[in-house]
This record gives structure tokens, C-alpha cells and sequence, in this order.
């Protein structure tokens, strides 16, 4: 080895006698100091963010209400009079124009919104006020157990002052108003604070600073690092292959191989150089002044060593070849773009299979109707191999046009254009009513936004679902976040936590209605205005408050026009004179906010619905009357932000809750009581948790297209990877009634597997166009194998230990990018570089020099 | 300067075996060929058989593209043969075994600039398989041989090329090779250092060294060598001892040509001096200060002393005479020159 060190070794010496190498090692020092004086400290959540209120509406009207009572009394009167006056204004006039009033160019949302913001910004000079706290006005408030140890250890600094002034402030306002996180961050530049606390923990910070640190490293910084270390490293293969070295080098007794390989490894000395300085620097100043020590920098290192070896490996075989500098750099180049060129083209590609893979299987028998992101049902069309979409719930065209333009780059349901996507109403199977009810994505939709409810009847034989016809019935009641199948029918449940179920007479009038607008002939009258029995004893039964909230509600939804849209295959362009009441709310008397659609599932084994809040899992038992009422409520134990993102299921006994950092805990619902813990992916966020309507098995798909299932049944209860095929690239998943899985992956193919035997019963699998067979068989292909030394920040970034769940429970891999398979750079690249190698070593042996 | 006055041996002690050839050739051939399609095709080496035996001083001669670095870049593997065979001390020729008995001190040798004296002999002994403790101690020994002592810790790139050449004659011998192949090592010297180049090469030779010299300056490998190789257009012209080349020579001439020359420098007026010479075949070749100096072919010696007596006899004044040898330039030149003619 003597010999191979020596060349290695002689490089090293070259890299030092370089004067680009201290120029850089300059660079990296101006670097370094320019942002060693950037620190954050932690310190307490005071400081109150229009993110931290849930509803500004609602906080406003909760003081203005509340304004003669104490302790919001103390509230108010911190508040100036020009502010109390716009509050009583916006409570009191809401719906008037005060022409007098009228800021020119500004609507009345607008001024609203200024004075919601003026509000926050008195309250938060109200928390900076020292003598808020006067302990009278809070006597018969009962606070948090974080506000009374503050009010307990007596003289309070400034920032433990202004933490209990936040505490109370939240504690009288809630549940607008949120108490913010347990501590916050600081951000200083030397002695300049930049950023006033924000709340979030030490964790989500090195989560979020690991995340972003690496690309933008990689973007800039190591892009230029890696332009000088390309030029200035062309000529060292050249250089070598000059008559006085070369026959000198290869008259000793080393093997061509070797020597080639060894003047490789030595050329990347130049980076490693730096690599390590450069690194080891950004690490110790992650760790002394942001306290995030990161493994993840650290590994940085050899990997960016790797991808300038990526280059090098091109540059040292142009230079063995053409045995010139020049024509080496021009071709490293050209080599760089060709990888941007396909990485880019990838990136683009793939986006659009994304947007137009499925993202909802829903069994119907033994047939299964599939979903795509914009929730555009499709069926199955034997004769044509393909799946075929359900006109009737088609988006309108406006959002086609948009849909066209923007998905190619990025997901529709994160672009800001689509942003009702989110809060879409999945096709839920009724088995009760035999029927399927969906919604439409309608353009611009909000989450508050009216939904309208297509229903399709699947009879009693389950009819062919190419003939499924939905029909528009009504609309969803107002913030409508969730429609399920109960034993008793559809149930849907709003934001605001109550459940509505739909009403069978009124569903049926208006169906006949909706036939007869359409020039359907149908037997059954149209019945009156909804006013059951049943729905009006339950509502005497809840609270006040909460039945004048359901009202208002009531009105609002009235007073909202009927959409007209066009284009279906049946009419649905003339609105119905009088809408019906569609739904009954069914309870509960006291409701749980509803913050997300995954927040919420129903057992049809026990008829109880679930929801999770911050930690806690609500469960709301059927009464009599077919009302649900809260039967009981689990705190669970996590060492984690409860703010994290939270996907739950629910069926038979198990409550099945798994988090944004990978953590699945199972509850049995009978005993109240955490049952397994599973964390089978830590570094992958989840997007979606399914339990089989028998109980006996639950699933968790995970971003990075794994799917692990779990049988209850089984005599070790541990989680696995699901035996099917594509894994890595499942999108959605469902189980049947008798516990068969349906998976669907790679974009567009469905499998149904029989989980005794793990053996594929039914495929559905598109052949696809030109564009799928150029994605799949040759873009895709020839991006897996092709370097990609620009994406290596992913192999980073998924290497962070501030982003593995079993190193920070605080890490949330739902927020943030989801490499879907990180480790592709890495591999791609190193065996884009052994083949490299390996040919120069071959060109080099045969070779006369 | 070069230094050969350091009484110690610069190499290990060698064992010279005799019955092992140092660098033996057969048949050897090789056949370049250039461009992917259409190829064409030139024969650097042709059939060529020669042996080196240990402990002797080779040279090997011939003009521009006659085949010699060809001939040593297959001896070290830095090309292939396209057929015959030659071996290195026993080692097939290429073969990493040979190589490792082998000093090579290459034509136009560049040494990397960020170097100096003592790295450039640690990197090259490093390459030879010498552990640094060896090279440090031999560095000092080597360089002050080669006259380098006082520069060894100046970087390569401040080197002349004859510093260059003499620190790839100290790199050559770091492992205590058995055979130096040396490739126009006086290149870049001047007149002193080049005699102290021949002192040392004469020095190794002494030591057991087998030296197989490749070098234009035909005088010095005259001086040094015992036995020359001359190669033209890739065919072995001349193998043998420099001593005989010029029988060689006369033996490869014709008959007609084997006359005596001698170059006499007489003074006289020159009618009369013409005269002298009339019925010769002479030719002046210098004419300076009155003295001609003419160069004249004479049959045998009985010529030699006819023309004598009859300058003598016109008053011609004979200021010097001496017979002409053949030289190894006179030989090499003949011998290229009648390759040409073919």
C-alpha cells in the first residue's frame, strides 16, 4: 500500500501548496465569522401571534360579550377606546355598512381584519404590562396549573411576568386564544435580538434548522465550493499524464489501477480540505450558539466529498483521455447539466404522476372505486384497461385550466390556488342505505365554504359501478371536515365538533326534487322544511350557547346561494327554491373542536366516534335518540409537542393514533388505556392510518410509500411491512369488511390482497398513454441509475438526527419535504463513479503512454 | 555539482550473476496504430535481439524515431510489446517484479513542483516500496552525490532542468537498483557536470550496477560504454563492443574503400603544395595563417611515405600528420547513413 499512500499523500501536499486552497479557506472563515454571531436563546411563550388565535371573529365577540364580567373585564379595560369602539362595532354591526366609517378602498372584511390586528397588538401590550395580574380579578378563575406555580413563586422576572399575562389572557379567552407552547426561542445576532419569541420547542427548531440548513448549503454555498474545486482540480489528471511524470510513475512497480485510483482519491483531498473545515465549523456553531448538535453536519463531510468525487470522476476520465484541462472542465460541465437536466425533467414528470396518482380506494364489494388528489372518482374500465372518472363529480373547468398549470410543479394540495383540497370530503360507503355520498371540489373552496353532496345508490346487489350515477342532493352542512358511514346512516361532523346525521325523509324529498328539476319523473312529494322531533327535544337538551352558535351557523348556511355548476352529465344547474334541511345535528352537548379531518373516526363495532385534541382522545357513545354524547376522555402519555401532526383510526375496540414522528400508540378503548407502542419508520411522515371495520388489523402508510400492518389477532401484535407488492410507492390503501386490503401504488395501480395467504386476488393496472410508458419504463429508469449530485442535501437532510423520531421526539416529518427515497443520490452517485473508475482503469491499463 | 568523492558506496552490495543477462531481447517487435477507424499502422520496433549482460556499461544509439525509447518503455511496461520477448534480470520486461530492480531516470523528467529535494526522494522511494526511514537515510548520501545537498529543501519548481535531472538520478537509485536504465542523463548539464556524470555512472558500474545508457552525445557514450547497441528505423545496425565498431565498419565497407587516411598540415606557396599532392585523392579541409590542412586517401603505407618524400623534396614544410581512426561517429554516421541509402 506504500506506494498507493505515497501518490495520496503527494496530493495532499499539492492540495496544501495550492494557493486557490487558502483563498478558500479564507472564503470559509469570512463565513464562519459572519455567522458565529447568530445564537438563539430559549425563553418562555408570551408573545401573542394571529396564529395563535383560532378565530379572531369569535375572540372579539367573546370580549365584547364578556366585557362586564371579570376576568374579561380586566381585558377590556386594558384596551384603548378607539378599540373597545371598533370591537362593539364589528359586533354590533357586523353585517351593516357604516358608510360614515368607510375607509376609502377598504371593504369591511378589510377593516375588520385591521381591527383584529389592532386587538392582538393591545393584548400583547397588555401581557408587557407588569401590573396586569391583580390577584382579585382572577379569584374565581380557575388558571392552568403553569399560571398558578407562576403566580406561586412570587416576584416574577419580566419574561415569567409577561408568560403569566399570556396564561391568563388565554385562559379567559379560551378556547380562541391559544396558551402557546411551554417555551419559546429567541433569535440574536451578537446582542441585536432579531426574533421575538417564538413558541415552539428546541426540537422543532433543530428540526426545522436541519431541514433548511442543508439545501440552502447546498444551493449556494457548496455550488460555488464545488466550481472552484472542479477548475481547480482539472488539470491534476492531465497534469500527471505529462511524458516526464507518467513514464516515471510507471516505471515503478505499482499497478496502473492503483495509481489511477490512488490519484483520484488524492485529488479530492483539495475538497476534503475544506469540506472538513467548512463543516466542522457550521457544526460547532450549530451547537454552541443554536444548541443543535447535529449529527447531520458532521456526515456532511464524506458526502460532499462524494458528490465532488462525482464530478471529479467524469473530470479525471476526460483528463485521461484528452489529457487537457480544458476540455476536461468543458465536459464536467456538460456532465452537470445533463444530471440537472434529468433531474429536473424527473422532477417534473413525477410531480405530475403525483397529482394524478390515487389517494382514496374505496371498496364497494368486490369492486373498489379510486380517488385522485383532486378527488375526481374513477372507476374501472375492464374493456379499456383504465380507470375511468365519474363526469358527474368532474371539476368545473376553470379548475382544470388552473389544475393544468400547476401541477407539473408542485402538489395540489399544498398549492395555495387548490386549497380547499384539503379539506375535501372523502367517498364514504353508506352500507346501511347502500348508497355512496361524496363531494364536490368546487374552485376556491375554503374549509368554511359550503360543500355539495353528491350521492350515488349502489342497491342492494351492488350495482356495476360503471354505471354509478351521483346525483347532487344539497350541501353538507357548513364546516362539514368529515363524512362516515355509521350503523344508523352518514353522520358528518364539523370543525366545531358537532355531528349531523342525515336525514332519510328530507334526503328522499329532496332526491325526488332534484329528479323533478331535472325532468325525472319520480314518485314521493316534497316534504316541508326540516323540523323533526327527534332533532328539536335534542337540541333543548344542549347548552344555550352552543345551540345559538348551531343557529347562527343555521343562517349562515341559509343565506349562502345555491351553486350552480354545469357540465355534468345530469343538469345541476337549477338551484332548488327552498334547500332542505339535509341533516340533523345529533350532538354532542359539549362539542371538541375538530382541527383536521384525520382527527376523527367512528367504531361500527361499538357506534362511538373519536376525537383527538392536542393529546387527548375524546370518545362520544351513542344515546338514545340516536344522539352521541361524550362517554370518555384519555390523556395520552406522550413525551412530545402535542401540537404535532396526529392521524387516527378507529375500530372494533382499538384506537390507533400515529404522529408526525413516526410513533404509532394503540388504545383499547373498552379499558381506557394505551395498549402498544410501535415506531416502525422514524424519519417519514404519515399519511394515512386505517383500521380494518372488523378490528382485527390496522395499517399506517407512511410518506416514503411504505405501508406496515398489524394483526391484533396475532400472537405477537407487532407491526410489519405489508407483504405486497410496490412498496415504496404506495399512495392509498383501504380494507375490505371480510379484512381484504386494497393497496394502490405506483400512481394509478390498485391490488386487492387476501391477508391470510398475502396473495393478490384482484389488479387493476393501467397500461397508460405515451407519457406514463415514457415516465415508467424510460424518464424513471434513467433518473434512478443517473447521478444526482445536486439532491444530496436529501441524503443530509434525511440523516439528521434532528429529524429521526427516535432521537427527537419533538420532530414532526409531516411538516417539510418527504425525500421518497433518500438514500437514491447516494447509491446512484457511487455507482455512477465505480463505473467511472472502473472504465479509467481499464482505458489506463490498456493504454501506451 | 556532482560529487564522486565520497569513499562509501552509494549502493547496497549487489551479487552479480552472470549467468542471468540483465536485459535480454528476442525477436522483440512493436507495431503502434492510431485513429478508432481508420487505423494506421507503424512498426517502431523490428525483430530486435540483443543482449546486456550484469555489471557492464550498454549504450544504445540511434537517430530520432529509430526505435530506442520504444525499446525502454517496453522494458518497463510503460507500453506493450506487439511480439518476441525480452526479459529484465530474468523478469519478463513490463512485469512489476522487473520493475522493482529497476532505477529509470526518464527523458524530459518532471518532477512536481510543490516538492523539494527531500519529498520528491520520500514520494519516488515511497513509490519504489521504500519506507521513509530508508529514504532518510540514504536522502543526504544521494543528494550530495548528485550535488543537490545544499538545495534539498527547495521546492522542484526553482529547479534548473539539469538540478531536475540530477535529482532523478538520485530518485533512480534509492532502492539500490541492479540495473539503471538511463535516458539522456546528461541532458540539460554542462560540460563539468556531465564529466562528473560519467564519474559517477562509472562509479555504479564498479558497485555491480548494470547501466544501459540511451544518449545522443555519441563522444560520451564512447567514453563510457563497453558495449552499443545502434538501432535505425526500429533494425538492430550494430551489436557489439565500441572497440571494434570501426572493423565493423570496414568489414560492412567495400574493398576499395579500405585505404589509409591521413590529415597533414603543411606550409608551402600553394601551387606548390597542389603539386605535392597531384595524382592523390586528397582534400583540403583547412586553410589558415598559410597552413593548409588536407585530408588524403593513400593506399597503403608505401603511399604514406611516397607523399612524404615528395613534399619534402618541393619544400613544403610538415607541421603535423596523423592517420585517421574510425570513430563511433564516423561508424554510427556511416552505419545510419548506409541505412538511409537503402
Amino acid at each position: 500500500m506504500r506506494p498507493y499512500i505515497a501518490i495520496i499523500k503527494d496530493s495532499f501536499r499539492a492540495a496544501m501548496a495550492s494557493r486557490v486552497l487558502y483563498v478558500l479557506l479564507v472564503l470559509i472563515t469570512l463565513l464562519l465569522l459572519a455567522i458565529s454571531p447568530f445564537h438563539v436563546r430559549e425563553t418562555l411563550d408570551w408573545e401573542l401571534g394571529e396564529a395563535n388565535v383560532r378565530s379572531p371573529d369569535r375572540m372579539v365577540r367573546r370580549i365584547v360579550s364578556g366585557k362586564s364580567e371579570m376576568p374579561i373585564a380586566a381585558i377590556w379595560e386594558s384596551f384603548s377606546s378607539s378599540t373597545q369602539e371598533k370591537m362593539i362595532e364589528i359586533v354590533d354591526g357586523k353585517d351593516e355598512e357604516d358608510e360614515e366609517n368607510d375607509i376609502p378602498g377598504m371593504s369591511k372584511p378589510e377593516r375588520d381584519m385591521l381591527t383584529y390586528r389592532e386587538v392582538i397588538n393591545e393584548l400583547n401590550e397588555t401581557i408587557e404590562d407588569s401590573d396586569f395580574y391583580q390577584a382579585e380579578d382572577w379569584e374565581k378563575t380557575l388558571l392552568p396549573s403553569e399560571a398558578e406555580e407562576l403566580k406561586k413563586s412570587g416576584s416574577l422576572t419580566d419574561v415569567r411576568s409577561k408568560r403569566l399575562n399570556r396564561l391568563l389572557i388565554a385562559t379567559a379567552l379560551s378556547p380562541e386564544i391559544e396558551t402557546g407552547k411551554d417555551t419559546a426561542l429567541e433569535f440574536f445576532y451578537a446582542i441585536q435580538s432579531l426574533i421575538g419569541p417564538i413558541g415552539m420547542t428546541q426540537g422543532q427548531f433543530a428540526q426545522m434548522l436541519t431541514s433548511q440548513l442543508p439545501p440552502l448549503f447546498d444551493k449556494f454555498v457548496l455550488s460555488i465550493g464545488l466550481l472552484i474545486a472542479v477548475l481547480v482540480t482539472a488539470n491534476l489528471i492531465p497534469e500527471t499524464f505529462e511524458a516526464g511524470s507518467l513514464n516515471l510513475l510507471l516505471s515503478k512497480p505499482i499497478s496502473r489501477s492503483g495509481l489511477y485510483v490512488a490519484k483520484f482519491i488524492g485529488g479530492c483531498a483539495f475538497v476534503s480540505l475544506c469540506a472538513c473545515y467548512l463543516f466542522l465549523g457550521v457544526w460547532l456553531w450549530m451547537g454552541l450558539a443554536m444548541g443543535v448538535w447535529d449529527r447531520a453536519m458532521l456526515l456532511s463531510i464524506p458526502l460532499y466529498i462524494i458528490v465532488f468525487a462525482i464530478y471529479f470522476s467524469v473530470s479525471a476520465f476526460v483528463g485521461l483521455v484528452w489529457r487537457s484541462a480544458i476540455v476536461s472542465v468543458i465536459l464536467t460541465f456538460v456532465f452537470w447539466a445533463l444530471c440537472f437536466s434529468v433531474g429536473a425533467g424527473y422532477g417534473v414528470c413525477n410531480m405530475l404522476m403525483v397529482n394524478n396518482s390515487i389517494l382514496d380506494v374505496v371498496p364497494v364489494g368486490d369492486q373498489v372505486l379510486s380517488a385522485d388528489q383532486l378527488q375526481q372518482i374513477r372507476t374501472w374500465d375492464e374493456s379499456k384497461g383504465a380507470w375511468k372518472e365519474k363526469t358527474e363529480a368532474k371539476m368545473d373547468s376553470q379548475a382544470e385550466i388552473l389544475r393544468g398549470s400547476v401541477m407539473w410543479a408542485a402538489p395540489l394540495k399544498e398549492h395555495p390556488v387548490f386549497a380547499g383540497l384539503r379539506d375535501y370530503i372523502s367517498p364514504v360507503v353508506d352500507q346501511k342505505n347502500n348508497r355512496i355520498i361524496t363531494s364536490k371540489y368546487e374552485f376556491g373552496q375554503t374549509s368554511t365554504g359550503k360543500k355539495e353532496l353528491l350521492v350515488a345508490d349502489i342497491g342492494q346487489d351492488n350495482v356495476d359501478l360503471k354505471k354509478l350515477k351521483f346525483k347532487k342532493i344539497g350541501d353538507f352542512p357548513s364546516d362539514t371536515v368529515i363524512a362516515l358511514g355509521t350503523k344508523n346512516g352518514i353522520v358528518t361532523v364539523s370543525s366545531d365538533g358537532t355531528f349531523y346525521r342525515l336525514n332519510e325523509d328530507n334526503y328522499q324529498s329532496a332526491k325526488d326534487e332534484s329528479l323533478q328539476a331535472r325532468g325525472v319523473e319520480a314518485d314521493g312529494s316534497r316534504a316541508a322544511k326540516s323540523e323533526p322531533g327527534t332533532a328539536e327535544t335534542d337540541k333543548q337538551e344542549t347548552d344555550k350557547q352552543e345551540t345559538d352558535k348551531q343557529e347562527t351557523d343555521k343562517q349562515e348556511t341559509d343565506k349562502e346561494p345555491t351553486t350552480t355548476d354545469a357540465g355534468d352529465s345530469l343538469d345541476m344547474s337549477e338551484p332548488l327554491d327552498e334547500p332542505f334541511e339535509l341533516f340533523d345535528p345529533i350532538g354532542p352537548s359539549k362539542p371538541a373542536y375538530v382541527r383536521s379531518v384525520n382527527h376523527v373516526d367512528y367504531s361500527m363495532e361499538r357506534d362511538e366516534f373519536v376525537i383527538y385534541q392536542r393529546g387527548v382522545l375524546k370518545i362520544f357513545e351513542s344515546k338514545k335518540g340516536g344522539r352521541y354524547e361524550a362517554r370518555a376522555s384519555l390523556t395520552l402519555d406522550l413525551d412530545f409537542n402535542k401540537n404535532m401532526t396526529a392521524l387516527m383510526a378507529y375500530a372494533g375496540q382499538t384506537i390507533v393514533v400515529a404522529f408526525g414522528n413516526g410513533k404509532v400508540i394503540t388504545v383499547d378503548a373498552e379499558k381506557l388505556e394505551e395498549a402498544e407502542e410501535y415506531q416502525p419508520e422514524s424519519r417519514s411522515g404519515i399519511v394515512n392510518v386505517i383500521a380494518s371495520p372488523t378490528g382485527r388489523y390496522f395499517g399506517v402508510l407512511y410518506r416514503n410509500g411504505n405501508l406496515w400492518l398489524n394483526d391484533l389477532q396475532s400472537s405477537d401484535r407487532e407491526i410489519e411491512k405489508a407483504k405486497v407488492k410496490g412498496q415504496g410507492q404506495i399512495c392509498a390503501f383501504s380494507f375490505t369488511d371480510d379484512d381484504q386490503l386494497w393497496v394502490a401504488s405506483d400512481a394509478d395501480r390498485i391490488a386487492q390482497y387476501d391477508l391470510s395467504n398475502n396473495s393478490a386476488s384482484s389488479q387493476y393496472a393501467p397500461s397508460g398513454g405515451l407519457f406514463e410508458k415514457f415516465f415508467r419504463y424510460g424518464l424513471r429508469p434513467f433518473y434512478r441509475v443517473c447521478p444526482k449530485p445536486g439532491e444530496f442535501y436529501k441524503v443530509v437532510t434525511h440523516l439528521s438526527s434532528s429529524g429521526d423520531g427516535l432521537s427527537n421526539a419533538d420532530v414532526d416529518n409531516n411538516r417539510g419535504d418527504e425525500a421518497t427515497n433518500p438514500w437514491l443520490p447516494l447509491w446512484s452517485g457511487l455507482g455512477f463513479m465505480a463505473v467511472m473508475l472502473f472504465l479509467g482503469c481499464t482505458v489506463f491499463h490498456f493504454k501506451d503512454y | 555539482m556532482i560529487k564522486d568523492s565520497n569513499p562509501a558506496p552509494v549502493m547496497a552490495s549487489l551479487a552479480i550473476d552472470k549467468s542471468v543477462p540483465a536485459i535480454q531481447a528476442n525477436g522483440l517487435s512493436k507495431i503502434y496504430s492510431e485513429g478508432l477507424v481508420f487505423r494506421k499502422k507503424f512498426q517502431a520496433l523490428k525483430d530486435v535481439s540483443f543482449t546486456v549482460n550484469q555489471g557492464e556499461i550498454f549504450g544504445l544509439l540511434g537517430p530520432n524515431g529509430a526505435g530506442k525509447t520504444t525499446f525502454i518503455k517496453i522494458l518497463l511496461g510503460i507500453i506493450r510489446k506487439t511480439s518476441g520477448n525480452a526479459t529484465m534480470l530474468g523478469h519478463a520486461a513490463g512485469s512489476r517484479s522487473g520493475r522493482k530492480l529497476v532505477g529509470y531516470l526518464p527523458e524530459h523528467l518532471r518532477i512536481p513542483p510543490h516538492l523539494n529535494g527531500y519529498t520528491a526522494l520520500e514520494c519516488y522511494g515511497n513509490l519504489s516500496n521504500v519506507s521513509n526511514a530508508v529514504v532518510r537515510s540514504k536522502r543526504d548520501k544521494l543528494l550530495e552525490l548528485v550535488g543537490l545537498a545544499s538545495r534539498a529543501k527547495d521546492r522542484c519548481g526553482k529547479y534548473s532542468k539539469g538540478m531536475l535531472q540530477r535529482l532523478g538520478l538520485a530518485q533512480a537509485l534509492l532502492h539500490d537498483p541492479k540495473l539503471l536504465v538511463l535516458d539522456e542523463p546528461t541532458d540539460g548539464l554542462d560540460p563539468q557536470a556531465r564529466a562528473e556524470m560519467r564519474q559517477v555512472i562509472r562509479r555504479l558500474k564498479g558497485e555491480g550496477v548494470t547501466i544501459f545508457l540511451n544518449s545522443h552525445i555519441l563522444q560520451e557514450v564512447e567514453m563510457i560504454c563497453e558495449r552499443v547497441v545502434i538501432l535505425t528505423r526500429g533494425e538492430l545496425r550494430y551489436n557489439g563492443s565500441v572497440a571494434e565498431i570501426g572493423d565493423f565498419v570496414k568489414s560492412k565497407a567495400d574493398v576499395t574503400d579500405d585505404k589509409i587516411v591521413v590529415e597533414i598540415e603543411v606550409a608551402g606557396a600553394p601551387d606548390i603544395v597542389n603539386e605535392g599532392f597531384t595524382g592523390q585523392d586528397f582534400e583540403i579541409v583547412g586553410n589558415s595563417d598559410g597552413k593548409f590542412a588536407v585530408k588524403v586517401s593513400l593506399d597503403d603505407q608505401g603511399g604514406v611515405d611516397a607523399l612524404v618524400d615528395g613534399l619534402r623534396a618541393r619544400g613544403v614544410s610538415i607541421h603535423r600528420m596523423s592517420r585517421k581512426q574510425v570513430t563511433l561517429e564516423d561508424a554510427f554516421l556511416k552505419i545510419v547513413g548506409e541505412q538511409k541509402s537503402d
